[in-house]
């Protein structure tokens, strides 16, 4: 039994992480990745953003706001995502960052006015050589913390 | 023909001796003792995370792994009671008790959470050969030694007679320890033919670590996170990423070295720790499992670690 099972899981586990290698490395999945991370160059980048909004001041608001979690690719990813929704679920997830901000707001502190969800787009490496302004961005939803889009 | 037959038969005694290597039962439980406790810790500081999910709305969930067997994300309720399920085993894989029901559970438990986790846009990759491990740990005999089952057998044996038994190297031991370390190996090396597949030979030239540090640093600072100054510093100087390139693509498809023999299997286990160091450094991305040395235990001797005596001391008097 043990020598079946140290050549059939041992082996089908190491066959099975090996694998992916093989299949189209940008399809990745879990727990048998292609580990595609690190792998495209990227010279400019579109990074999605929750910005609060106060008059013309736009302030980008944290991955805790963005998803109720800590987890800054998960708020990433799920802004990324945002572009894909449709436009009630869009809306839906504004609203709903939109809340966490106005619950997030210190005592004392006036609350957003609105909150905005935009894909912005920057030059990677000129960034970290003073050009820190978006080449462009594009707002993808905006709404109130009151729930009005 | 009958040379042939031979070449067959010491090739196979060969594979055999490789696969089935013999260890002891302690080397083994060391392991899972380090897996174990690794894991609960783990699962402990990410609950948080892990639990957010349940928050999330339905139209976000994009199952993976156990999870595409859903079309809906399941109730928070279950999320909730898996969590602490998986705690519990956790304790129970760790200290080695029941360990026929609790090392398997564990290890489901945990592949069901972590693909969960996984299942709302973003792949947490630093969680995928924890997972593995687990599932190889759980279902090896890696409770024989330094564990309350152990313990509880030995009450009907003399204490000799169990030493003994810890101390006798055999494959149904060893398998495990050179599975985990080839599934260990194995992930190294996928990433290094993804880098090749998808930036070509022209990732060795650095251009393509060099704007990944940049994006990443880039998308933390505006996200208004927690990124790398020593990376943002680095960026510009662009000299400085062709070697460290060409390093990370020696040390990930050259991971086989590490099966070798127990030096290299050292050497290669501090390269990639320190590799796992500097992508901290410079790009703020921890990768728990190998920064803890945890991942890389199959590969070596952790029952000579005297850092584990306390544990051993507790476990086996």
């Amino acid at each position: 039994m043990s020598r079946a099972l140290a050549y059939g899981l041992g082996l089908s586990l190491t066959v099975a992480t090996l694998a992916p290698a093989l299949s189209n490395a940008a399809a990745d999945a879990y727990p048998f990745s292609t580990y595609p991370m690190f792998t495209a160059r990227r010279e400019t980048a579109w990074v999605h953003q929750a910005l609060a909004v106060r008059g013309s001041a736009r302030r980008v608001l944290s991955p805790s706001v963005v998803t109720g979690g800590s987890e800054v690719m998960q708020a990433a990813a799920t802004l990324k995502r945002a572009a894909e929704m449709r436009p009630d679920a869009r809306l839906r997830l504004c609203r709903d960052v939109a809340r966490r901000a106005a619950e997030a707001t210190s005592a004392g502190d006036a609350p957003p006015e609105g909150v905005e969800l935009v894909a912005s787009e920057f030059d990677t490496v000129s960034y970290f050589t003073g050009r820190r302004e978006p080449m462009s961005r594009r707002v993808l939803v905006a709404c109130t913390a009151a729930g009005k889009p | 023909m009958h040379r042939r037959g031979q070449a067959v038969s010491i090739l196979g005694r060969r594979i055999d001796t490789f696969w089935y290597m013999p260890a002891t039962a302690s080397r083994l439980a060391h392991v899972r003792l380090l897996v174990g406790a690794y894991s609960v810790v783990y699962l402990l500081i990410t609950a948080k995370n892990f639990l957010a999910a349940t928050t999330f709305g339905a139209e976000r969930f994009a199952p993976v792994g156990p999870m595409t067997a859903l079309t809906a994300p399941p109730p928070a309720l279950l999320v909730h009671l898996a969590f602490a399920a998986a705690i519990a085993t956790g304790c129970a894989f760790t200290a080695g008790f029941r360990y026929r029901v609790s090392g398997p559970l564990h290890a489901l438990l945990v592949l069901a959470l972590t693909s969960y986790r996984s299942s709302w846009g973003m792949l947490f990759h630093t969680e995928n050969l924890l997972a593995l491990h687990l599932v190889l740990l759980g279902v090896a005999p890696a409770a024989d030694a330094l564990s309350m089952d152990a313990l509880r057998r030995a009450r009907t044996r003399a204490s000799g007679a169990r030493a003994h038994a810890e101390e006798v190297a055999d494959g149904r031991y060893g398998w495990c320890l050179r599975a985990a370390s080839c599934v260990t190996v194995a992930t190294y090396v996928v990433a290094g033919i993804a880098k090749l597949k998808l930036g070509g030979l022209e990732w060795a030239s650095g251009a393509t670590l060099q704007a990944q540090v940049a994006f990443d640093n880039l998308r933390k600072i505006e996200l208004g996170s927690v990124h790398s100054p020593l990376g943002a510093w680095l960026v510009p100087h662009r000299a400085i990423f062709g070697p460290l390139a060409v390093l990370a693509l020696v040390l990930e498809l050259g991971a086989p070295v590490a099966l070798v023999g127990p030096r290299l299997a050292r050497a290669w286990c501090g390269a990639a720790w320190l590799f796992h160091v500097g992508v901290l450094v410079v790009m703020a991305i921890g990768f728990p499992y190998p920064l803890a040395g945890v991942a890389y235990a199959s590969f070596l001797r952790p029952e000579t670690w005297r850092a584990l005596g306390p544990v051993r001391r507790v476990l086996s008097s």
